[in-house]
């Protein structure tokens, strides 16, 4: 099995499944993050991931530089998203749409309550800004994305990240306190 | 800490934390088995027809009183341009399309979930109108009667 990802990259383009599902397991989690990170609905999420995706596979044969596919995958990721949600504004979701919006989210909390302390973690990261939040959804990723990967998904200067973060996690701490939340 | 330098140990910590709350909403399997069945959409006979432009990812979308709502798509493979309207009425879309230049081209929508719709056949000014019951993540197979085949690129709609 090889390693490298221009390696995995071109065995892909070839059409080896393993090497693509590789690739997927490898940044599923960057393309996911980013979608969130940008509001959308699970459903709406689910298709700016699949839009990706498919944009991958049309391109796989002319990746320039297979190194950067994260930070290229981020910057794809973004775009899809933007473009679903202009695409959203022109159309009033129907009622079933909301519903399932908020089932998904209400399944979410369902499965927290499990643990009360990732009850009281949840509630605070959704009291902090939005910025926050996106941003802190990538560092946070199962596999996670580098620095430039996370600049690329959310347009960012690569060197406001480190800063942004800590200034973040710091809200999200003080909106812990203001809940009386005791993490440990 | 610096620009680039790492967390300290106390926001590691909580990045920990956060971490592992927000594998609640981790990836869905069914997004990740999607992702790993994208391959087989793999062009293997066809040129592809690439983005030219798609008013849903125009910087500034216009603002002014009776702007159109209608979306455009336009692709292009080579001298071969596709322009694409996308009307919708509730989960109904209609697509209207013109090919330029003007050809006899048999036209199939492709949806990424695998549902497959009745190809039409432009008209002799390279028009043509497809009907679909909802939308999705589709593209365009065109092709010619001399067997020439484009694929548009993927686009939401």
């Amino acid at each position: 099995m090889s390693c490298t990802l221009p390696e995995i990259v071109g065995e892909a383009s070839g059409g080896s499944q393993a090497a693509w599902d590789q690739i997927v397991d490898r940044f599923s989690g960057l393309v996911w993050s980013t979608t969130r990170a940008h509001r959308l609905s699970a459903a709406e999420a689910a298709d700016a991931a699949q839009s990706t995706w498919l944009r991958l596979v049309e391109h796989l044969d002319r990746i320039e530089d297979p190194e950067r596919l994260g930070a290229w995958l981020a910057t794809t990721a973004r775009r899809e998203c933007l473009r679903i949600i202009r695409i959203g504004k022109r159309e009033l979701p129907s009622d079933e749409e909301w519903m399932f919006e908020t089932e998904s989210s209400d399944a979410i909390e369902a499965r927290l309550l499990i643990r009360e302390r990732d009850a009281a973690l949840w509630a605070a990261f959704h009291e902090i800004e939005e910025r926050c939040q996106a941003l802190l959804r990538l560092v946070c990723a199962p596999e996670p994305p580098s620095y430039e990967e996370v600049a690329a998904a959310l347009e960012m200067p690569v060197g406001a990240i480190g800063p942004t973060r800590a200034r973040c996690l710091d809200k999200l701490r003080r909106q812990l306190d203001a809940q009386g939340a005791d993490l440990r | 800490m610096d620009d680039r330098g790492e967390p300290d140990e106390r926001d590691k910590a909580l990045i920990e934390q956060l971490r592992n709350t927000l594998q609640a909403d981790a990836v869905p399997q069914a997004v990740t088995d999607a992702a790993k069945a994208a391959l087989g959409w793999r062009r293997l006979d066809a040129e592809l027809a690439e983005l030219l432009s798609d008013s849903a990812l125009d910087a500034e979308p216009s603002l002014a009183r009776g702007a159109a709502l209608v979306r455009s798509v336009s692709f292009s493979a080579g001298k071969t341009i596709v322009e694409l309207e996308v009307h919708h009425d509730r989960d109904r879309r209609t697509l209207l399309g013109q090919l330029s230049p003007a050809a006899t081209w048999t036209v199939e929508v492709q949806l990424a979930d695998g549902t497959a719709v009745e190809p039409v056949r432009a008209d002799l000014l390279g028009r043509f109108r497809i009907g679909l019951e909802r939308g999705g993540t589709i593209r365009l197979r065109l092709t010619a009667t001399d067997g020439a085949v484009i694929e548009t690129a993927w686009i939401p709609i």
